[in-house]
């Protein structure tokens, strides 16, 4: 149903675009806050979205990266920043559910136009005054994940999984392990016979801190089955297992995002599957939501920009859109 | 005989394994200037040290007009009417004149328990007397003593000593790093101490000013003190000897 | 010229004000008029008192002579405390006290270690910021603990004043400030903090109780932290474990940008208000002006940098102007 929305919503805005296109009065100002910090290639893909979208419709868009990557505090000064400017619009991600409430109710009482994108709060439309979201619903993604590794666990023996917790606190990393925890929890049930645990850890959002984590449990707890990453950061860990002489595959691993360096370890086969979120359409959908509701008055609309699992057959494919920032 | 003002009485002290004073006795009488001469290490700086409340003894008595006392601190030494003039000077060169001359034990406008608020107007008053009655004229107490030439800092050193009614002052190598102009000044002061009444050590490498000045010599060496006689009894090569 | 190197020597701020008004008047103009518009202002103004408030500690601990890196980690560590000790039911004041408590005996223990083993301060506080970090991540299992709704934040995050300009914090800062200032202006034991910092030999030989002033100063930085991130927290409405991270550095670099000596003994509470302003005033206006957002850590750097080599180079020359005697 969402999806035929955007659809339609695109194709709407495509041709608004191309028809008042040369004839835009005031440019529109859209600006985009989020959570992360330039050195996170996640968001480049967005940022290409996000700009593809403003030339089309010829506005003045800005996105601002945080210094420290997950600060709350410095996204919040950057919006409040931002939104002196007096935008048309504000796309930004909601990794807190009550850091930006404030704000953002503000930048509503001053008639701007407010999507979330890439993270919501947890508690939707009820917790925050944001008029839509658009991104990939957590909890249904990860336990999507959960299934899509659970195929390749072997026939017998215990099956004993670690989930890296990201981001510890913030809404994307917990739901996202709280999806792959749920998925392990029905399987537990489906299979009373066999012996199922896991263990979640604070992994952490760069690649250096995740592979020095996960690589010492991994050193602790040798008969590990699977690790699963809220992120793309179980790249690193494909890097230590391959420097320790593990083969592909003993140890699987499932992530999230399709950023370079996980297509890579998943070519090389120590990643088994990844849940695409499609970033390109993160940065890209919002804009043309913002146009829409300043020319036509079009209300913002939820987008779930999909929990599609990425298995190695469809890597080569993928990698060059990845490369070009479009996935 | 008087009785002393100060009376050191077998003062020990060791440093990491070293004997800096051995059993060292020292009485000097109300009014006296008395000369510590000494090599480096001699143990000079040690004994003021001790009297002055920077270091503590490790064996011995100090009496002080008659009592015995103990000095654990700067601070009781000064309450006992003990000031010392450094060789540093003891003047922090970031803070103004007025600030430094009451350091330590400034004039509370209003205050509980030894904190409050200083009596700036006080404090500058003060500071312009307190100077001027040393003979050396400064324009204003707010200057920053760090803007002052040495000579001028030790001006302002003593004109605290001074100030604070100090019953026995010490001086150590006051006159390094002076010109010769203001050497000469700084050792008239010391001359005119006596007259004042003021008791005092004066510690110089400078055999000549010691005779200048005092009118007691007492030379250390090891330690220990080697010689202690009049001024008038001895003369500058009898001290080099010892040395 | 030597007048004014005169008044540069009594007042080392009144650089950091020039530098001050120039950044201003340059974010006026390149933002369209933006920068001192009412909106952003209250936006600064909002944020000031936090950074405002560990500038004001660091500057006061670093005239004594010593520094204290932890200030980041204490600024979330007692927030934290205080939340968790909620969630057990303490109520809100005896809370409070229980989160300064924690800031005091953290400020205790970087003064008592520092001064019994005679280690830099800055290396202990180095080992401190690791882990009042590391306690601050384990109290809150995790997950940061709500806040419950019904205690008076207010007091600290509402707005008040004409046209509502400034946040309750901005009042609180305003009186510490002004406390701190008094403090080192003129009390003795403000004297005494200079004397120590300025020439330690000369403090001590007077009779001032340098282990003492020097625990003080220790103590009223991390209060002064941990006071800063309780009101960021009341503001975002979560206590994160991540806030603060880097805000110690930037503190240092307020402090010596408004003047403040590395060696001790020199500097002002004003110079560390105006330091913490000038880099509140970098980080908007290059939002504002749509400057690549990372520039600023470029031009904090480049900041602290020519503050330093300015300040001795001026100190230097106004040395050598002797005052006028008669004599």
């Amino acid at each position: 149903m969402t999806n035929k929305i955007s659809s339609i919503a695109l194709a709407a805005a495509m041709g608004l675009a191309t028809l008042t296109g040369a004839q835009a009065a005031d440019p529109l100002k859209i600006v985009f806050t989020h959570h992360s910090s330039a050195s996170n290639t996640f968001w480049q893909a967005v940022k290409k979205g996000f700009d593809d979208a403003c030339a089309r419709i010829q506005a003045d868009c800005q996105m601002v990266f945080t210094q420290t990557e997950g600060s709350v505090e410095q996204q919040q000064a950057n919006m409040q920043a931002a939104l002196a400017r007096k935008p048309d619009g504000l796309i930004t991600s909601i990794v807190d559910d009550n850091a930006f409430d404030q704000t953002i109710a503000d930048a509503r009482a001053q008639g701007v136009v407010v999507i979330a994108a890439n993270v919501d709060d947890s508690q939707g439309a009820a917790g925050n005054a944001r008029q839509a979201f658009i991104g990939q619903n957590f909890i249904p993604a990860g336990h999507s994940l959960g299934a899509a590794i659970a195929k390749h666990f072997p026939e017998s023996g215990p099956i004993k999984v670690l989930v890296g917790v990201s981001a510890p606190g913030q809404n994307w990393s917990e739901q996202r392990a709280q999806g792959v925890i749920n998925f392990m929890e029905d399987y537990k049930k489906a299979h009373p016979d066999r012996d199922v645990s896991w263990d979640k850890i604070d992994s952490g959002t760069d690649l250096a801190t995740t592979a020095d984590r996960v690589g010492a449990y991994l050193s602790a707890h040798p008969d590990t089955t699977a690790y699963f990453d809220t992120g793309f950061w179980c790249a690193s860990v494909a890097r230590v297992l391959k420097d320790r002489g593990v083969e592909p595959g003993k140890v699987l691993m499932g992530g999230f995002d399709l950023v370079p360096e996980v297509l890579q370890q998943m070519k090389a086969g120590y990643v088994q599957a990844l849940v695409d979120q499609q970033p390109y359409e993160q940065g890209f959908m919002p804009v043309m939501e913002i146009y829409l509701a300043k020319t036509v008055g079009l209300a913002p609309a939820d987008i779930n920009t999909g929990n599609a699992i990425v298995t190695p057959d469809q890597v080569d494919s993928v990698m060059k859109l990845s490369s070009e920032g479009l996935r | 005989m008087t009785s002393p003002i100060i009376s050191c009485q077998k003062i020990e002290k060791w440093y990491s394994g070293v004997h800096a004073l051995k059993q060292v006795s020292l009485d000097i009488v109300p009014g006296e200037a008395v000369g510590l001469v000494g090599d480096n290490g001699a143990g000079k700086s040690t004994l003021i040290n001790i009297i002055s409340g920077v270091q503590t003894a490790d064996a011995g008595e100090v009496h002080f007009e008659g009592r015995p006392v103990s000095i654990r601190s700067p601070r009781d030494a000064m309450d006992l009417g003990i000031e010392t003039i450094y060789q540093y000077n003891s003047m922090v060169p970031s803070m103004s004149i007025a600030r430094n001359l009451f350091i330590g034990r400034e004039p509370l406008r209003l205050g509980v328990m030894g904190f409050g608020l200083i009596d700036l107007k006080k404090m500058r008053q003060e500071s312009v007397r307190a100077i001027a009655d040393v003979d050396l004229h400064l324009r204003t107490p707010d200057a920053l003593v760090g803007e002052l030439s040495g000579g001028q800092r030790q001006g302002v050193a003593i004109a605290r000593a001074m100030y604070f009614k100090s019953k026995l002052m010490i001086l150590d190598e006051p006159t390094n790093h002076l010109s010769v102009k203001e050497t000469n000044k700084v050792l008239g002061f010391v001359q005119s101490l006596k007259e004042q009444g003021i008791t005092s050590i004066f510690i110089s490498h400078n055999i000549h000013h010691v005779f200048e000045c005092c009118d007691r010599i007492v030379a250390m060496a090891r330690g220990e003190i080697v010689l202690d006689k009049p001024a008038s009894e001895t003369n500058m090569d009898e001290v080099l000897d010892v040395l | 010229m030597k007048r004014l190197l005169k008044i540069y020597l009594e007042k080392p701020e009144l650089a950091g004000l020039v530098l001050l008004v120039i950044l201003i008047a340059v974010f006026q103009v390149k933002s369209d008029g933006i920068f001192l518009g009412q909106q952003n202002l209250r936006g600064i103004l909002g944020l000031l008192p936090e950074t405002g408030l560990i500038a004001i500690g660091v500057t006061l601990l670093m005239i004594s002579g010593e520094f204290d890196l932890s200030v980041g980690s204490v600024f979330a560590l007692m927030p934290m405390s205080m939340a968790i000790a909620m969630t057990h039911g303490v109520p809100f004041v005896p809370a409070m006290m229980l989160g300064f408590a924690v800031c005091l005996a953290i400020g205790f223990i970087n003064g008592y270690i520092t001064l019994t083993f005679n280690i830099p301060s800055f290396i202990t506080t180095l080992g401190m910021l690791f882990m009042a970090r590391s306690m601050t991540v384990v109290i809150s299992g995790g997950f940061p603990p709500l806040l419950s709704s019904d205690i008076p934040t207010w007091l600290f995050t509402s707005y008040v004043g004409p046209g509502e300009l400034f946040r309750m914090s901005f009042l609180w800062f305003l009186v510490v400030g002004i406390l701190a200032g008094l403090l080192l202006a003129r009390t003795n034991f403000g004297n005494w903090i200079t004397a120590v910092g300025g020439f330690q030999q000369a403090a001590a030989a007077t009779g001032i109780p340098v282990k003492r002033v020097k625990m003080v100063s220790f103590m009223l930085c991390s209060v002064l932290a941990g006071f800063a991130g309780m009101i960021q927290v009341f503001r975002l409405g979560s206590p994160l474990p991540s806030i603060g991270e880097g805000l110690e550095l930037q503190a240092v670099a307020a402090a010596v940008i408004g003047g403040t000596a590395l060696t001790g003994g020199i500097g002002t509470i004003l110079g560390g208000v105006l330091g913490a302003l000038l880099i509140r005033v970098i980080d908007n206006g290059l939002v504002l002006t749509q400057v690549d957002a990372n520039w600023f850590k470029f031009a904090v750097g480049f900041l602290t940098i020519f503050a330093v080599v300015a300040n001795a180079w001026l100190r230097a020359r106004a040395k050598r102007i002797k005052v006028e005697i008669s004599s």
